[in-house]
Formats: structure tokens, sequence, C-alpha cells
């Protein structure tokens, strides 16, 4: 290969990779990857980047393992200049099958033919979890434009336009006749929650901003009944996300009860 | 026993014991390895700091130790053994009813033995079940429907092979059906986490009590759905309960759904022994409130009549216990006298019920 080619070829940084897969969930703590600290490190050799993933427990189930490394790899192939990508799981009892599945190009059935699970299953399991975290956001929020005194005719007929939210303040904006509520420390919930319902299509332009998973509007008079079911979705989706980041902190970094947990704050109620 | 600060006294079943051998030695591969490390962590991440024990001990622990830290310092009068076979991980098997035998034959007024079946032994496994029966007279079972066997992954409850074993369960009188539908075991596969073949097994079998361990998480809202519908449909609080600690917001919110959803009469207490141990669990749940926004929300309170079904008067009706006439039996054991000496001791050192000073523990 010339050298002038070698030299003029764009190198691949790493904050473009990290950037790359900023957004990549994990399906069943609805949080993305980076933010849960669950990537270990990206190393870059030329055009060829290696993606380490580390995960809660040696057991993590692994249809969720195998949508999270294949997530990642398709992410950081977008990347400019990419040549290849290779995910590694470590610490997990199907590290490598997983791992040589999705650098070989394989699907999970492929790759484990005697699971229960189908690959048309794990892009249901991907739906039924991105359900789940928008039912657990528009807990958070009707529960805290309930605390602000709104009354339930007033959330009925609130449409999607109604919502804004600025993220870098985290704040969320609703229009209410006649004036704006803010809401603090929703502001990436209002987010989520809109783009989670638009994914699943049940969040519509000009349509009701408050529906149930099948983007039916709440009928008039069963908002506390609704309520209770949401929060039991949110409890379920929060036994993922706080048992399995404090886990992922005791496992690695030897955090204990004491230092592991902090319900102060995660919880904008 | 646990006596509040006003001088109720509380009778206690722990209805999740294990006495487990994770020892290298018994450990067959990495999956071994593997399983009881994720337990340790669980261990640790819920435990307060002084209940925290060495891996080593955790690994394998004595019969006495299991003893002393059930019924002396953990105020407990009565455990229930649940089996885990996990033979494919471990050689001698995890906590087999062989291996929690030794703690039934020593004490045999203070443990309810419970058996296992896995529905896809067939024949052979009704046969190990009868056994089972005439050995030791189980009236009850803990099933892991996702336990890996070779290439299978798990099982359904409501499968015709499940069925055949529900149903010999009925005719041999063990009523009390206990399932593992909680937190990843691996393979976990969509089935292994999913509650609504106990729905299904639950209409089909009225005459049985089916016992989802760990309330089902993290599927709480599908498993308070069945057990609206299913009268016979109870919630395993092991799991949930040592959030009490840690996240004490978050293990209320639980508590409040599972009294509306649930109610009283069908929530079990069970520690999830060696996971957690008994006393700090005790003592912080006897000591627990519901937030008043919670009581408000969901019509439901924790009084101590209510504790008190859970910590104890529940898991007695389903296995036929009268609370009164097994604590005459018990009152005069070594054990019980021991306990009385601890009580006596720890208010001396810190003033009553709910402190947390205690012996340490030895290995």
């Amino acid at each position: 290969m010339p050298i002038q080619e070698a030299v003029s070829a764009p190198l691949v940084r790493p904050e473009q990779v990290w950037a790359a897969i900023a957004d990549v969930l994990d399906p069943e703590l609805d949080t993305p990857l980076v933010r849960l600290g669950f990537v270990d490190r990206i190393e870059i050799s030329g055009t060829k980047v290696d993606i380490f993933l580390k995960l809660p427990t040696f057991w993590c189930a692994p249809n969720f393992a195998y949508l999270m490394v294949s997530d990642l790899a398709e992410r950081a192939r977008t990347v400019p200049g990419v040549s290849s990508v290779q995910v590694h799981l470590l610490d997990h009892c199907e590290g490598e099958t997983i791992s040589e599945a999705v650098n070989s190009g394989l699907s999970f059935a492929e790759a484990f033919p005697n699971e229960v699970t189908t690959d048309s299953n794990l892009q249901e399991l991907r739906r039924t979890f991105l359900r789940k975290g928008f039912l657990m956001r528009q807990d958070l929020l009707l529960r805290r434009l309930l605390r602000a005194g709104l009354s339930e005719d007033v959330l009925r007929t609130r449409c999607l336009e109604d919502l804004s939210w600025d993220e870098a303040a985290d704040v969320a904006c609703v229009c209410l006749p006649g004036a704006t509520l803010q809401l603090p420390t929703l502001g990436r919930s209002a987010r989520a929650y809109v783009e989670r319902g638009r994914t699943l299509g049940v969040l519509r332009v000009g349509g009701p901003l408050f529906v149930d998973e099948q983007g039916e509007p709440i009928p008039a008079g069963e908002l506390q009944d609704f309520l209770r079911r949401l929060r039991s979705v949110r409890l379920s989706l929060l036994f993922n996300t706080a048992m399995c980041s404090a886990l992922f902190r005791t496992r690695y970094q030897h955090a204990s009860a004491e230092t592991a947990h902090n319900e102060e704050g995660e919880n904008p109620l | 026993m646990f006596r509040t600060s006003t001088g109720e006294e509380i009778f206690i079943i722990d209805a999740h014991t294990h006495l487990w051998d994770a020892s290298p030695a018994n450990q067959r591969n990495q999956y071994g390895r593997g399983w009881i490390d994720c337990f340790y962590d669980y261990h640790r991440n819920l435990s307060p700091a002084e209940y925290v024990w060495p891996l080593s001990d955790f690994e394998r622990y004595s019969p006495e130790r299991m003893a002393q830290d059930e019924f002396v310092k953990g105020y407990v009068d009565m455990a229930i053994l649940q089996p885990t076979y996990l033979t494919e991980f471990f050689i001698n098997g995890f906590n087999t009813i062989e291996q929690n035998s030794v703690m039934k034959q020593r004490y045999p007024e203070r443990f309810i033995l419970n058996g296992a079946w896995d529905a896809r032994d067939g024949d052979a496994g009704l046969e190990y079940l009868r056994r089972q029966k005439d050995e030791w007279d189980i009236k009850g079972v803990k099933l892991y429907t996702a336990e890996w066997r070779g290439a299978s992954k798990g099982y359904k409850l409501s499968s015709p092979e499940a069925y055949r074993y529900l149903e010999e369960c009925a005719r041999l009188g063990i009523t009390n059906i206990h399932v593992h539908k909680g937190p990843t075991i691996y393979p976990l596969n969509r089935d292994a986490f999913d509650v609504a073949d106990v729905d299904d097994a639950a209409s089909r079998f009225p005459e049985l009590n089916f016992i989802v361990e760990h309330v089902g998480l993290p599927r709480l809202e599908d498993f308070c759905w069945i057990a609206v519908q299913e009268k016979n449909v109870y919630a395993g609080l092991a799991v949930a309960l040592p959030f009490i600690y840690p996240r004490p917001r978050y293990f209320a919110e639980i508590m409040a759904n599972l009294l509306f959803w649930v109610g009283p009469d069908k929530i079990l207490f069970g520690s999830d022994y060696a996971i957690w141990e008994p006393r700090w669990l005790v003592e912080r749940f006897m000591a627990f409130e519901l937030p008043q926004d919670l009581k408000d929300e969901f019509k439901v309170d924790l009084t101590l009549d209510v504790k008190r079904k859970i910590m104890g008067l529940n898991a007695a009706r389903l296995y036929g216990i009268d609370p009164e006439e097994q604590l005459k039996k018990l009152g005069n054991d070594e054990l019980a006298q021991q306990a009385s000496s601890v009580e006596g001791m720890s208010k001396s050192q810190a003033g009553g019920a709910g402190s947390s000073a205690r012996a340490e523990t030895g290995a």
C-alpha cells in the first residue's frame, strides 16, 4: 500500500465512536449503556474498532445481551472511516458465543438454536421494554402534573404539542390554557417519553398527550386506576434499573449496600 | 419469636431458606463459580455492612450456623427449606432435599422440608416425587421452571408434562407449590421470566396453592394481575424484602402494591437465607411503616396485625401449623433458651427491639 494513502486515510478518533454509541440502550433497563458505565473501553487500531462491554451479572439474559452487543456494533460501523468493529462481551456465561455471533453476522436464533427465543421474539422483546419505558415516564409526568394541582380533565385534553422540554436544563414545559407549567428535573424524561411514544406509534401529531399502550386516550373518571397500573410497571422497570446498576457497582467496584444505592434523586416524584 | 416494644409476641416462619454447598470442591464448572459469585453480589449489595460474610463462609456454612442465624439471632420460630438442585453446575447439587434434610433430622420441630420436581423428568421424576413424600412427608415443593437441562432452557408450568406432576401433588397432598419467578438466572428466556403459566396452572388446580417467589420481580404488574384473578396465588417476599434497607421508598411502593392487589392474607415472609440473614430483615420489617402518601393512594396499611400475618400466620395456615401448639413444642428446646438469653443481652445493651446490636457471627 502506498505510504501516502495510509497517511491521508482519516483516522478514527475514540470520541467519534463514543458519540456514535451514546444512545444505545440496555433494552431491559431502558437506559443508555454508556451512561450506565457498562461500556468498559474502546480500543482503536487504525480503522479497526474494538468495544468492550461488561454487564451486572455473569447470568444477564443472553437475548438482551445479544441485542446490546449487536446494537453497539451497528452504531459503531456508522462512524466514517471505520473498516471493522468487534464487540467483546466480558465476564458473561455466554460472552464468547454472543461476541462471535455478532462479529460474524449471525442472528440470535442462529447463535442459539436451542433457545425458545427467536429473532422476531427478540424484536418483540425490544418493543415490550420500549412500552414499559413509555409507561414509566408517563407515570412520572402524570403524577407531577396532578401534584401541581391540574385536574383530570385538563390532563385528558392535553395534546402531544403541549409538551416541550429543555434537555440541558432538564426542564419539561406543559402548555395549559393561558399558562405554561414548568416541571424541573423532567426534561430528559419528557424527551424519552415522546421518543418512545412515537417509535411505538401511540403518540401522534395533534393526538392526545396521555394515552395507554395501545394509543387509546384515558377514559374519563379512570385516571386513578390507570395510575395504579402505571406504578406497578414503573416498579418493575425500576427493579431492573436500580438493581442492575447497583449490582454492577458491587461486581466491579465492590460497592456495598451503603454505597451502591442512591434512592435520593433517582425518583423525581 | 419477635417481641415488639409493647410486648406483643410475633410468631415467625421464614418461608424461604437453604442449606447450600457451593464450595470450590463441589463446583462442577465455571457456571457453579458464576452462580455463587452472583449470589454473593446480591448478598453484599443489599446487606447492612455488619451482616456481610466473607465469601468462603458464604460458599458453604454449617448446619449449626444456620440454626443460630435463624432461631437464636434471627427471631425465627420455624423455617422452610426450599431445595435448588442445579446438578449441572454442582457435583452433589446446590441444595437438594437430601442436603437440606440434615437440618430436618437435627431440628425436626424447627424445619419444614420441601421437595422438588422438574417436569422434564418424566416417569422417573414422578417416582422420585413419591419417594420424597414417603421418606419426608413433604407438603410443598420448590420449582425452577427456568432451570437449564442440557439443550433445554426450561419448561412451562402450564405444559401437559407439568400438569402430570401437579396432579400427582394434588393426589399426594403436596399442596404448596413454590415457583421461582424472579431476577435473572440463566437462561431466562422469554418464558422463564413470564408468570402467565402460573395463571393457567392455578385455575386448573384450585386445590393447590401457588406461591410466586420473589413476587415475580421484575414483572410485578403481571404478577399482581394474576394474583387478583386467582384466589390460590400467593406472594413470596424473598429478594423483595432486603430492599427495605438501601431502598426503603422502593420497598414501600412494592408493599403498597402487594397489599392492594394481593392482600395481607397472601403475602409470605422469606429471607432467602443465606443470601440474607433474617435478623436484620425481621427487625427492619417490624419497625417499618408505609409513608402517608402511599397509605392514602392505595388505602392500605401495614398494621401490626398485617405484619403478624405476613411474618408467620399465612405460612402457618398453608402448612397446617397451629402457632400456639408449635410454640409450646419449641419453648423448651436449646435454641429457644439461647434465643431468650440473646434477647436479654441485646435489650440490656441497646434498649430493646429494633436494635441491630448483636454478637459476632462465628463461622
